[in-house]
């Protein structure tokens, strides 16, 4: 977990430069968005994306304002997209992970350090005064002002393109957020897609096991004793958790 | 708030970690009565039973210190100021509650090398006596390996290590007592590879069962299933050894062991230079106790142990401008981006391995980069390194490697990290790391936990000599990819940038009360007893004075099985220092 964020981390700085530099060549740099630059631009509202595509889920433990609900399910499925392989996170269930996610301690922050001074101007989430939850709905909101202001279109009836170019400006760093760097956030985003992706079903994610069935992925089994000296690959069934308690109990003995 | 000054006990010890729970079972079974405080809440093996939930424990750290009362600061030169580190998630740091970090460890036991604790002038002795930079603090450990060999063959039975002898490691009075665990697919491309180079790979010493074994304490463990949920997850099946099943359970059967949580010791307490016991706070309550005691006993993390010492005004504070003193210099550590997460990832378009299962320990290594063999050209580095293989359990979240130049998202990620998901592997990296006079820990001027005493403050920052011998493991690590036959192998970590951060810090940290033959250049001796304060003994890997390339708990425990042997033939009425200083 850890090399991954740390190599994409890395990475980033290095894209970044390049994207900036080219951004700058072409003369589309964006510079800071701010809610008041959106007025004007809400009239010219068209619909290119038919909605409908998805049920949005009304079961809500924290995200309240709809827009904001929209904006996560359409930003997660451009990170993991349906695709031949199998569902997106829309239909795995991301939405609502992440949602319930927000509402719990970790959405508060309530194992991290939060006592100020805050030192860094613009911080990563790591340093931010702000809370995941309140990073969260900065970032959305956000990315809500950016489509009307580029398209005159509300996030979630932009374009699969345009919602990606959103995206995009978000992870090279060329949104300006309240108390966070847009490129943290998004790492903070795509990180929690892949998380409601991959998660045990139990948290909302993951319906019906089907992202650890795209990935060949067996889940929580009680045993691989038998198969560790195998030579080829074993396809198994994937098991989830609460499964594999009741296996787990019964195999071991216990009530 | 009033303090409750407490009945007093024997000995009191700080942590029931591995340090704290070989103390607390030698001295029990010696018929001492020990409590042991702990900060964090109770744990047993119920609350491990099918605990595979990726996202609780791997993602989300659930086994990992609680940050929000305490945590550390960071910067890398004096002069600026550091910024403590406040993210649990993004933090790869030590545990709390009942057996500390030894629950959630891997289970890899090795040992230091002969090298490693005449660190000095085998280095010299190498590389010649103008070898060591004048800002490299490295000395020697005041002990050599054949007089700590019985103490890590002790606790190698005790946790039931399984495993071969490696060929260019110091020499076992006896064979490990368990066989290596098994051989899966991946572990032999790399041995074969290993061999074909000319290499001398052998399986990683393991604590993770391969047999089911009852130690010489007479506690069972099971065989291990290989299920993938290890290193980050405590053991439903009983089949790692950690403090719980072992040295604790150890220690409660005699009767005379009392294990106290959520007791968070502020302030060792003394009387000129003996220690009377220990200042503790229920962080439930905030209610505060005094605990006195004949011998105190730190056992905690090495960030715990520096820091109660600081706070507590005992030994001289490390003075970075002078050198003088010695509480909080010489701190080491396999750092994340030098070391433990460095490493090549290879992939492989015609093979698929079984990469969901594995064990903590589960991996095969070699050892012919250790300072004892390194005997290479181009190698403008001291010291050594590892290389390795591990089958630890890739899990679904945490395993989305693709090949560089994929994008981290979208259609062409979900796509690549599919594919690929059981055709790579990593080839990883354990660096020696070795001491800087500018590298050491103090107490941060600004931030303060949550009962208002100061955080312990990092000063860390990465010279040629750490670039130089990631540049070369980065070279190695590729090589035997190829010879494994990768199709893409990913660069590494850019040896030109890389640099200390809060990414870098890692739970492989050491120093900061390290052990020595002079009070003048250590704070403890070779029983880890407090030069200045006879009945404090500090154990763990604090008393560490450099970071060598392997695994730290096999000496953190051999260490602390020296120490307990200390600490009873202090109580026997040998009341003095152990050892003559030199």
């Amino acid at each position: 977990m850890l090399r991954r964020e740390y190599k994409q981390a890395k990475q980033k700085q290095v894209d970044k430069v390049k994207r900036k530099a080219t951004l700058k060549r072409t003369g589309i740099f964006v510079g800071a968005f701010t809610v008041g630059s959106l007025i004007g631009s809400i009239l010219g509202i068209k619909t290119v994306k038919a909605p409908g595509s998805h049920v949005t889920s009304n079961e809500r433990l924290f995200l309240k304002r709809q827009k904001e609900f929209a904006a996560l399910e359409q930003a997660v499925e451009r990170i993991y997209p349906e695709d031949e392989h199998g569902p997106g996170a829309i239909q795995l269930g991301v939405p609502a992970f992440i949602d319930k996610q927000l509402a719990s301690a970790w959405g508060a922050n309530r194992k991290d350090y939060r006592y100020p001074p805050f030192k860094i101007e613009k911080p990563d989430v790591g340093q931010s005064p702000w809370t995941i939850r309140e990073i969260f709905v900065e970032g959305l909101r956000k990315m809500e002002v950016m489509s009307l202001v580029l398209f005159q279109l509300s996030f979630e009836h932009a374009s699969d393109e345009q919602q990606i170019e959103i995206l995009q400006r978000f992870e090279a760093d060329e949104v300006e957020l309240d108390n966070v760097r847009a490129a943290s956030f998004f790492a903070l985003l795509r990180d929690t897609t892949l998380e409601g992706v991959y998660a045990d079903p139990m948290y909302s994610g993951n319906k019906d096991m089907a992202a650890w069935k795209m990935k060949e992925y067996p889940g929580a089994r009680y045993s691989y004793k038998e198969l560790v000296e195998k030579s080829e690959f074993v396809p198994l069934e994937p098991v989830d958790v609460a499964t594999h308690h009741q296996v787990f109990m019964k195999k071991e003995g216990k009530k | 708030m009033k303090t409750e000054k407490l009945p007093a006990t024997d000995v009191v010890i700080i942590g029931s970690g591995w340090a704290g729970g070989v103390a607390a079972a030698e001295l029990t079974k010696a018929g001492y009565q020990v409590v042991c405080l702990e900060r964090g809440a109770d744990r047993q093996r119920e609350d491990f039973y099918a605990s595979k939930d990726e996202l609780r424990y791997l993602a989300r750290h659930e086994l990992y210190k609680d940050l929000s009362g305490e945590t550390y600061t960071t910067r890398n030169r004096p002069g600026e100021e550091a910024i403590p580190l406040r993210r649990h998630q993004t933090d790869m740091l030590h545990d709390e509650g009942t057996g500390g970090t030894g629950v959630h460890w891997a289970g890899q036991t090795d040992r230091y090398l002969p090298f490693d604790f005449e660190v000095e002038q085998r280095l010299k002795k190498k590389h010649g006596e103008d070898s060591i930079p004048a800002d490299m603090t490295v000395q020697n450990w005041g002990i050599t390996y054949e007089e700590l060999e019985p103490y890590y063959d002790k606790f190698e039975k005790t946790v039931g290590v399984g495993g071969r002898q490696s060929s260019l490691g110091g020499k076992h009075s006896a064979a490990y007592p368990n066989p290596p665990m098994k051989e899966m697919p991946m572990m032999r491309l790399f041995r074969e590879a290993a061999e074909k180079l000319g290499y001398h790979p052998y399986p990683i010493p393991a604590a993770t069962m391969s047999e089911a074994y009852t130690n010489p304490d007479g506690e069972s463990l099971n065989s291990c299933v290989y299920c993938g949920f290890c290193s980050g997850y405590g053991c439903g099946y009983n089949a790692k050894a950690d403090p719980i099943n072992t040295v604790l359970a150890t220690a409660k059967k005699t009767g005379n062991f009392e294990l106290r949580n959520h007791a968070y010791v502020s302030r060792i307490l003394y009387e000129g230079n003996q220690a009377t016991g220990v200042l503790y706070i229920d962080t439930r309550t905030g209610k505060k106790y005094e605990q006195p005691a004949t011998l105190v006993v730190s056992a905690a993390f090495t960030f715990g142990n520096t820091r109660l010492l600081l706070l507590s005004g005992i030994g001289e504070p490390y003075q970075p401008e002078t050198k003088q003193g010695v509480i909080g210099k010489n701190i080491t550590a396999h750092y994340n981006n030098l070391s433990i997460k460095a490493g090549s990832v290879g992939f492989f378009d015609n093979q698929k391995f079984n990469s969901y299962v594995g064990a903590g320990g589960l991996g095969t290594v070699i050892d012919d980069f250790n300072p004892e063999h390194l005997q290479e050209q181009g190698a403008d580095f001291l010291h050594g390194f590892q290389l390795s293989i591990s089958q630890t359990g890739a899990g679904a979240i945490s395993s989305n490697e693709v090949p560089q130049n994929t994008p981290a998202w979208g259609t062409a990620f979900k796509k690549a990290s599919l594919y690929y998901t059981h055709r790579n592997l990593t080839v990883g990296t354990l660096n020696s790391c070795l001491p800087r006079a500018h590298n050491f820990m103090d107490l941060d001027p600004v931030y303060k936990d949550t009962f208002g005493d100061p955080l312990l403050r990092l000063t860390v920052r990465f010279t040629d000599q750490e670039r130089n011998m990631l540049r070369y493991t980065n070279e190695k690590s590729r090589e035997l990819l190829q010879e494994m036959g990768a199709d893409i192998i990913n660069a590494s970590e850019d040896p030109n940038h890389t640099e200390f951060s809060q990414f870098s810090v890692h739970n492989h940290t050491a120093g900061g009360v390290v052990m020595g033959a002079s009070p003048a250049t250590s704070a403890v001796n070779n029983f880890s007893q407090m030069w200045d304060m006879e009945n404090l003994f500090v154990i763990g890997a604090s008393s560490f004075p450099h970071t060598s390339c392997y695994n730290p708990t096999g000496t953190i425990g051999a260490l602390a099985y020296r120490a307990a042997e200390g600490m009873i033939h202090y109580l026997q009425g040998n009341a003095e220092l152990l050892i003559e200083s030199k």
